[in-house]
């Protein structure tokens, strides 16, 4: 009798948990975990889209090809680059605005609202604003540049010399304000009393920084490092909007080479459909994706036990 | 309780947002089929007749630069067709390829499709269009006879569009700039394109004035505008396919090659194409800042007479020259204003009317070669046009005799019989012009990987071997 | 000693003053030359318009639609942030207080996923689902599709459940509440703020998404939100000659956020933070 009742009770209260979750679990189902599924498939698949044919297995092919495609590991080289450049750039700009501006002065409350803004905005709104910007004629900063005198010959700054410094720049203007509040928050973490302490003992501000603040700093800057791997992996809005990956794949992404097996990069673009192998690359980019973040986690994790 | 009515607000607002959503919807996806930009000339509507009675036949189109001229004529004829239909005409001049692709994955095909070749590419061996020889009187046939082409138009025997117009590519020049250089006249050779370019860009360039551009920015988008036609015309090759020989060879490009990167180079080209689009470019032409260009010209004339003006005077057009002059293939051109029927659709005998009381109007036909929207393939039409003034200042705008089609290669005949690896020839060209680097190993490459590609379509049964017997590159067309 | 100070408080102020100036210099430069002449823009000018034009706008609005799209841009994020809200609220107390099967393996997934990045290619499969369902068409799948699963909002809805002392519910048990109860009546008041963060964050990454919303309006242009109709404007037939246009347009689809940015700035800039330092 017991049982049975406690049987009873145990589904009962799981259909009432189900019952909450289900919106949610639904969405979730179909839009994140469904995708994963098809896309895990179609790897070993070679398929055209819908007119031409079903879908053909070809095993492996698909994956060897990724290797083999001389152009999918520039584009992962330029994703490196760009990464790279962007996390060199941003960070310690961002760390410097949060020093200052967590300091409570006048002012400063206002200018972090202000910092933050481009992060709120849209990248590919904002991409296109900086398209006009950089433009090599007609964009602003060339003209102020050539009015001043700084420089005598528009700089071409979408072409292939210095297509990916443009693009560089647009991603730490987006990105500066998003750091800095993250270490704002870190910083406010770090206890009062462990700075007073410092002080007492007769350091001045670059030794407290150095031996208190920073390795403070160290789990919000894990978290910091780890976001921005991950976005900078799978950023392809401000690649698209500013360059569509060219000129010639000079700033072609790998986010981006997967895509272009689908979708159009750009308006009137040439789609070449191939499902399966698109499949295939953008499981690789996961996986080096995740290669990374791991290595990251592992290298942090070491860096931890040293302090 | 409480609680309960809390729950139930809270599902129902949940609840009817959503089948607001949904209502909303299916709603605004027929009631307002036009693409964003049109703007109709007022709205010659149809009279309010019961929905249930109209045939509507739904056209889709990719074309912006006659969208008002076509919307004033589907306007018209709804007010006057005395066969109760209405027709409804709608842009899709954003990637109309994918539009296409994704309506026929989900069965709501319109009945008819303006022709675009790669959508007919991608669908005709599905079966997807119809076969409109069957429709056809003998006077139809009569009037479109150069409109047959076996190969575009005409597949294994079935006609699937009949095109009303052509394109081909020319060089456009500004002969303001020639004079003032003292230049005679268009360059004959392709050398001595170069040579005329840096003279211009040595002598005017303080004023900002360039001898040559290109809208490099889409290599594909360039090239196969300028490159492509300047190799057909002194090899005879089209698009790397060898037809004589039945296989890809881009190795005879090397001289060809050369000449780009010196049209390109700093002292020749206007500054900036690799990142030029193909509009801007425009606009500095007409800002009288380019000598010379090669682009299509269907276009072109429209683009200088409103988009960005610029006096018919100060520009002119000019065939494509080949290597040293010497001709030995004739330039491909391509067909338009074709329209494809939907095999599926179930008013396809109201559709054909629609189509040839219509868009195979040759009074129509005529008005659209007169406004200078196309050039015509109809000698009906052309006979009763009054071909805009451009054309009869520059008669090279028209078709020739050194036009002539070709037969598709490959890779375009059949697209998912021959998947190429890495980048396509464009881009691999493009590098090779701006990168330089070893002009013969480049094309090696390429060919290796095009024929690669090609072997492997046909091995896997997909592809055919395109090989042609006795191939004439100066008359490919037979 | 105070000199040495003053010039580095000085520098310190420089540095600030110029990551401002950066920072708004491409805000400023959209919205002031939404009202300058296209030749004004194109050829160079001075800081400000020469005549304030509104007909740039007029033109956004009418000739180039932009009042449909900005009726979507609204509706489209509307819904978004409600549907996000409703359903993570939901899901993050289920997982964060109730016990049930399977709910270690949907933990695991909803974490895992979080940081598997397959991309927009994934977009495809989600068209393919919707139209078979017949709403490729519709506002309602735009939302859906844009909405998702939220597995990071789940998260840091589970996690500000968690800090929510168990006792309060048990109370509420004992007084009789079930299950939804307990869900209505004690921890929805307590987790607003955590909401208020979903809902900024919702609303925001619907109203700026590009990519989602540009491959849905692919076979229905009808359905272009802002962010997607400004993008395209690039592409259009008379882009070249048409900038004063762009940044019109530009500025009618940031000038919304900006303006709810500054209303709950504290909510953007907290809920930033409420999860990397919680977590």
């Amino acid at each position: 009798m017991k049982n049975e009742i406690q049987k009873k009770k145990w589904v009962r209260e799981n259909l009432r948990s189900y019952s909450l979750l289900l919106p949610n679990l639904l969405l979730f189902l179909v839009f994140s975990v469904y995708p994963v599924f098809w896309t895990l498939k179609y790897v070993f698949f070679r398929y055209g889209g819908f007119a031409s044919g079903d879908p053909v297995f070809v095993g492996l092919d698909n994956l060897i090809r990724v290797f083999r495609d001389a152009l999918y590991w520039k584009s992962v080289k330029n994703t490196f680059v760009y990464a790279g450049a962007k996390i060199l750039f941003t960070i310690p700009l961002a760390f410097l605005l949060a020093l200052f501006l967590s300091r409570k002065k006048k002012g400063n409350a206002f200018f972090q609202s202000v910092i933050f803004v481009p992060t709120i905005m849209s990248s590919a709104v904002m991409g296109l604003v900086f398209y006009l910007l950089f433009n090599v004629y007609n964009g602003q900063i060339n003209q102020y540049l050539l009015g001043t005198g700084i420089i005598s010959q528009p700089i071409n700054w979408l072409g292939k010399d210095h297509a990916m410094k443009t693009l560089v720049i647009t991603a730490v203007w987006g990105g500066v304000g998003n750091y800095m509040v993250y270490f704002i928050a870190g910083l406010q973490q770090i206890s009062e009393d462990a700075l007073e302490s410092a002080r007492i003992d007769g350091a001045n501000r670059l030794q407290t920084m150095w031996y208190i603040t920073i390795p403070m700093l160290g789990p919000i800057l894990k978290i910091i490092l780890m976001l921005s791997i991950t976005a900078a992996f799978s950023d392809m809005n401000t690649v698209m909007v500013l360059t569509e990956g060219g000129p010639t794949n000079a700033t072609m992404v790998m986010a981006l080479y997967g895509y272009q097996f689908f979708f159009p990069v750009s308006v009137g673009s040439v789609v070449s459909f191939q499902y399966g192998y698109g499949a295939a690359v953008s499981t690789v980019n996961a996986i080096i994706a995740g290669m990374v973040t791991i290595l990251y986690l592992k290298l942090s994790k070491k860096l931890d036990e040293v302090y | 309780m409480k609680k309960l009515k809390q729950v139930f607000a809270f599902s129902l607002a949940a609840v009817m947002s959503f089948s607001l959503l949904t209502g909303c919807g299916t709603g605004s996806a027929t009631s307002n089929p036009t693409g964003a930009e049109i703007t109709t000339a007022g709205g010659a509507e149809t009279s309010t007749v019961p929905s249930g009675e109209k045939t509507v036949i739904t056209i889709w189109t990719k074309d912006r630069h006659d969208a008002d001229f076509m919307q004033q004529k589907v306007d018209k004829y709804n007010a006057i067709n005395t066969h109760n239909i209405e027709i409804k005409y709608e842009i899709y001049s954003d990637n109309y390829v994918q539009a296409v692709d994704m309506v026929f994955q989900s069965g709501e095909a319109p009945d008819m499709f303006v022709y675009q070749e790669q959508i007919f590419a991608n669908y005709v061996h599905a079966g997807k269009y119809a076969d409109i020889t069957p429709l056809m009187d003998d006077e139809f046939k009569s009037v479109f006879a150069n409109s047959f082409i076996n190969g575009v138009s005409v597949i294994d025997g079935k006609t699937y569009f009949i095109p009303t117009g052509a394109v081909t590519c020319r060089l456009f020049y500004n002969v303001e700039i020639f004079e003032r250089v003292g230049l005679d006249g268009p360059p004959e050779t392709l050398e001595q394109m170069v040579e005329y370019s840096k003279k211009i860009t040595a002598a005017l360039s303080g004023e900002g004035i360039y001898g040559f551009a290109s809208n490099m920015k889409g290599a594909q988008s360039a090239l196969a505008r300028s490159f492509d036609q300047a190799v057909q015309r002194s090899l005879g090759i089209n698009k790397g396919f060898d037809f004589a020989k039945g296989e890809y060879d881009f190795t005879g490009y090397t001289k060809i090659v050369e000449i780009w990167r010196d049209l390109l180079s700093a002292d020749s080209a206007f500054p900036g194409c690799e990142s030029l689009d193909i509009d801007p470019l425009r606009t500095q032409f007409a800002a009288g800042k380019i000598g010379m260009y090669m682009s299509y010209t269907s276009a072109e004339p429209g683009v200088y007479a409103n988009q960005f003006p610029m006096e018919e005077e100060k520009w002119a057009c000019a065939e494509i020259p080949a290597l040293s002059g010497v001709v030995n293939g004739a330039q491909d051109y391509t067909v338009n204003n074709g329209y494809l029927f939907n095999s599926d659709s179930p008013n396809l005998e109201a559709a054909w009317t629609v189509y040839t009381e219509l868009f195979a109007n040759t009074d129509n036909l005529a008005e659209y070669y007169s406004a200078g929207l196309g050039i015509s393939l109809v000698p009906d039409a052309i006979a009763k046009a009054e071909p805009a003034q451009c054309y009869l200042n520059n008669p090279a705008l028209l078709i020739g005799d050194t036009d002539s089609i070709y037969p598709k290669p490959p890779h375009t005949a059949n697209t998912d019989a021959v998947i190429i690896e890495g980048q396509n020839y464009y881009d691999s060209l493009a590098e090779l012009i701006w990168n330089g680097g070893d002009i013969e190993k480049g094309l090696q490459d390429i060919t290796d990987r095009y024929n690669k590609a090609y072997q492997t379509g046909i091995q896997q049964g997909i592809g055919q071997d395109l090989k042609i017997e006795n191939f004439d590159p100066m008359h490919p067309a037979q | 000693m105070k000199s040495k100070r003053f010039i580095m408080e000085s520098f310190i102020y420089l540095f600030i003053m110029i990551m401002v100036v950066f920072t708004l210099y491409p805000i400023i430069y959209t919205v002031l030359g939404s009202f300058k002449s296209n030749s004004e823009l194109t050829l160079g000018s001075g800081f400000f318009p020469e005549q304030w034009r509104i007909e740039n706008y007029k033109q956004a609005f009418i000739q180039a639609d932009f009042t449909k799209y900005t009726i979507n841009s609204i509706l489209v994020s509307v819904c978004a942030m409600i549907l996000a809200t409703v359903t993570t609220s939901l899901a993050g107390f289920t997982f964060a207080r109730r016990d049930f099967v399977g709910k270690k393996l949907l933990l695991s997934m909803y974490v895992s996923l979080m940081f598997v990045a397959l991309g927009s290619v994934t977009l495809y499969p989600i068209y393919t689902l919707l139209s078979s369902m017949n709403l490729h068409k519709s506002p309602a799948g735009l939302v859906l599709a844009l909405v998702g699963g939220q597995a990071s909002n789940v998260m840091l809805v589970m996690g500000f459940v968690k800090g929510i002392p168990k006792e309060l519910d048990e109370a509420a048990i004992i007084d009789g509440c079930s299950v939804y109860g307990v869900f209505f009546k004690i921890i929805l008041p307590l987790i607003k703020p955590i909401l208020a963060v979903v809902a900024l964050f919702s609303f925001r990454s619907a109203w700026n998404d590009y990519i989602t919303t540009l491959i849905m309006s692919i076979s229905q242009p009808n359905l272009k939100t802002l962010t997607v109709a400004v993008v395209q404007l690039k592409y259009s037939a008379n882009a070249a000659a048409e900038w004063n246009i762009m940044l019109a347009g530009a500025s009618i689809a940031i000038i919304p956020i900006l303006i709810v940015y500054f209303l709950c700035n504290k909510q953007f800039i907290g809920g930033l933070t409420a999860g990397a330092v919680k977590g």
